[in-house]
């Protein structure tokens, strides 16, 4: 069955958490059916079988498609993490990427900092672009972390288990990381 | 130093004042009870829109809250406030050393002289008479032995110390806080709802008795009356059909707080089907003596003289007919009086969370002391095995914390309420059946001397005991006529932690409890192992090996 291995290819996106692995193996085999199929394809066209040919074509195109759309996913997924997590790739995913794709995230990441400094210097284009409701959040927090100093107030102590009501701006970050959460 | 309730208001500014001008954060402890946390949301809410930054650190006995106050190492913290913990509790030398203001709002009474004389400790009292202190400490060196131990043992200064005259309950804390509020003109629906059920945790944990519960839900009547944001009071276009609804189905709108003069007290029966609201509930239970075959037919007589089928009993009450639901009490009231059963109903109010479902004030708490004291693990956590018991116990509070204003985290605390529920009239009514209660001179006492069932895990944590007890003292009290109320005292072996859990509670006729010091005195006689550094002093921990001794001990001092 044609396309059978590009279905498989997108399915994957969808079982795992963040990413799958990049799969190198099936790509290439996907892309020499690509290749297969449009040796056939030349061959129908010359022997005048349509339905032949349009069969052929669609099973080429869907395959195609699927792949794109795979790596397509993968960009925009590796654009998202450069936003919420900033300018490094957290070792844990890192050996879900592929050579080129770590690549990309670094070339994006760069082209997002000459941007955002062309606009004004102090400028962080990665924030929340929802405005907020209010200054101050209630945070849980959810592991140690211990005595860290934040811009504006001073130096905090963040214990597990405890609640804290801190501005919005400063802790942003740790939200995303999971160490801390926001309470309502 | 004590603090009148008149000058709450320049407290709170102060506080306030000292956050925004040095920019040094507070720090709130909270005790493990629901009226705690109660104050604690209402509290938090008010700095919340002051913009004043604060933390909360959950502590569930003195020791935890000793190792929470000696890590404070934030140069930028002055002042603490400590709610529901603390009173009976010498730490001025800690407080002092570390330069700290330590306000406490503590609605166990009496609280440690130490305290008041202290300049660094603020003591909230709402009662408004001024003691002379000099007189008091007087009085402490004439009475020297049995009113208290001057002995102070610089390892142990946490322990609570004993007082002999017993200790007693004041205004909740949560209905303190209220007050503020209210005086800073910031009072809101949903404080209002928190100091209801802080009062409400009061009388069904045994702090205050029944007079004093109707007298100051008369407040909150008032409060609830004449709150704008109530709007169900004032229903604005009852010519909408949306409204039109409402009414007949009795639903009431969003949040808003009604008054019911004459609510049901059957145990959570708005969650449950009635039958076994009826069936679990301490008040009817102990008085138609369920545990035996006589008092299951009378339940099931009083259900026939209801005239509701037993098929309709035993579904959801939510889903019962309108028709049977409207009479009920009505019913109930008349029927009644030929089983005894004449004490049925008390002033509450409801709360609509959700489209869905209503809470009263006592459901709220069920629920939420439920939810903290659960034996299983409520919080998502990836290695659930690894959890320390500390740990899962802040957890626990956290979502306890977070149910109070939400709708489907309560019905979880529900849920787990009327497990309890049944745990505690299933092992209750297992101690009566077997004679297990033996009688003192001055209390009666029972033991259990194994918790390998699984529903014994429940009555390892204070509230959860506490509850028991109450239930065992008010079937004793109806089984026979003119029976003495007396105290009654329990014991529970943990086979986790080796010792035995043991609680005192009072009977209603009596205002104070002295078991904290009582538990004391034996401990100390037989130089037994022994715990005693929980927030309410009517609890001891001690070690199974001088258990033997102390509780022979416990019952020789009376005589």
């Amino acid at each position: 069955m044609y396309t059978e291995k590009s279905k498989k290819l997108v399915r994957e996106l969808k079982t795992s958490k963040w990413l799958p692995p990049y799969n190198n193996i099936l790509i290439n085999e996907i892309s020499t059916e690509i290749t297969e199929l449009h040796g056939k394809l030349l061959q129908s066209l010359a022997s005048q079988n349509e339905a032949l040919t349009v069969l052929q074509a669609g099973c080429l195109n869907r395959s195609k498609r699927s792949v794109l759309a795979y790596l397509n996913f993968r960009a925009s997924k590796l654009e998202t993490l450069r936003v919420e997590n900033g300018p490094s790739i957290p070792p844990h995913y890192s050996h879900q990427l592929s050579g080129d794709e770590i690549d990309y995230f670094r070339k994006y990441s760069a082209l997002l900092q000459e941007y955002s400094q062309k606009v004004s210097s102090h400028l962080d284009l990665t924030t929340d672009l929802m405005p907020p409701k209010d200054l101050f959040i209630e945070v849980r927090v959810k592991e140690d972390i211990g005595d860290i100093v934040l811009p504006v107030s001073g130096q905090v102590t963040f214990k597990k288990n405890t609640s804290q009501l801190v501005r919005r701006e400063e802790v942003a970050a740790l939200i995303r990381q999971g160490v801390l959460q926001q309470t309502n | 130093m004590k603090i009148q309730l008149n000058d709450l208001v320049e407290v709170y500014t102060q506080i306030r004042q000292d956050s925004l001008d040095k920019s040094c954060s507070l720090v709130i402890f909270v005790g493990g009870d629901v009226d705690g946390i109660c104050a604690c949301k209402i509290l938090t809410s008010l700095l919340h829109n002051d913009g004043v930054q604060y933390c909360i650190i959950p502590v569930a006995n003195y020791t935890e809250l000793e190792t929470q106050l000696n890590d404070l190492t934030d140069p930028n913290t002055h002042n603490i406030i400590m709610l529901n913990c603390g009173g009976a509790a010498d730490f001025t030398q800690l407080i002092r050393d570390k330069g700290l203001v330590c306000y406490v709002f503590d609605s166990q009474r009496p609280c440690l002289p130490t305290n008041i004389r202290s300049e660094y400790v603020r003591v909230v009292d709402e009662t408004y008479i001024e003691e002379d202190l000099a007189e008091e400490s007087d009085q402490d060196i004439e009475s020297g032995g049995k009113r208290r131990r001057e002995r102070r043992d610089p390892d142990k200064k946490f322990t609570t110390e004993p007082d002999a005259s017993g200790v007693y309950f004041g205004a909740s804390t949560a209905g303190i806080i209220y007050e503020l509020s209210r005086k800073l003109n910031r009072g809101t629906l949903d404080m209002l709802w928190l100091w209801i059920v802080g009062l409400t945790d009061q009388l069904l944990h045994n702090k205050i008795d029944r007079g004093e519960y109707e007298a100051k839900m008369n407040f909150c009547v008032n409060e609830v009356v004449s709150n704008p944001q109530n709007i169900y009071r004032n229903p604005t276009n009852i010519q909408d059909t949306e409204d039109d609804f409402e009414i007949q189905s009795g639903q009431k709108p969003l949040n808003s707080i009604s008054i019911e003069y004459k609510d049901l007290r059957i145990m959570l029966y708005r969650h449950w089907s009635l039958y076994e609201s009826l069936y679990y509930s301490n008040y009817i239970a102990s008085k138609l003596g369920i545990w035996k075959e006589p008092g299951k037919h009378r339940l099931n007589e009083i259900l026939a003289q209801l005239g509701i089928p037993l098929q309709e009993c035993k579904q959801q009450y939510r889903f019962m007919k309108a028709d049977y639901k409207n009479t009920l009490k009505e019913k109930l009231s008349l029927i009644g009086s030929n089983y005894e059963i004449d004490d049925l109903f008390l002033t509450t109010c409801v709360r609509q969370y959700s489209r869905k479902r209503q809470y009263c004030a006592a459901d709220v708490v069920y629920s939420i002391s439920a939810l903290i004291e659960c034996p299983g693990i409520l919080e998502e956590s990836e290695h659930p095995e690894t959890i320390s018991l500390q740990d899962k116990w802040l957890g626990n509070f956290w979502v306890a914390h977070d149910a109070l204003l939400n709708d489907s985290l309560l019905e979880q605390g529900v849920n787990l309420a009327i497990e309890q529920q049944k745990a505690i009239i299933q092992q209750g009514t297992a101690l009566i059946d077997k004679k297990a209660v033996s009688p003192a001179s001055e209390f009666r006492y029972a033991i259990i001397n194994s918790d390998a069932l699984t529903q014994t895990k429940f009555f390892h944590h204070p509230l959860a005991l506490k509850k028991l007890i109450c239930f065992i003292m008010e079937a004793y009290q109806s089984s026979r006529k003119n029976i003495k109320p007396k105290p009654m005292v329990l014991c529970i072996f943990n086979s986790q932690r080796n010792t035995y859990f043991v609680c005192g509670v009072i009977s209603q006729m009596q205002d104070k409890n002295d078991f904290g010091w009582r538990f004391h005195e034996a401990a100390e006689t037989v130089q037994a192992d022994f715990r005693r550094d929980f927030f309410e002093d009517t609890y001891i921990e001690v070690r199974k090996e001088h258990f033997q001794a102390f509780i022979e001990q416990l019952i020789a001092e009376e005589i």
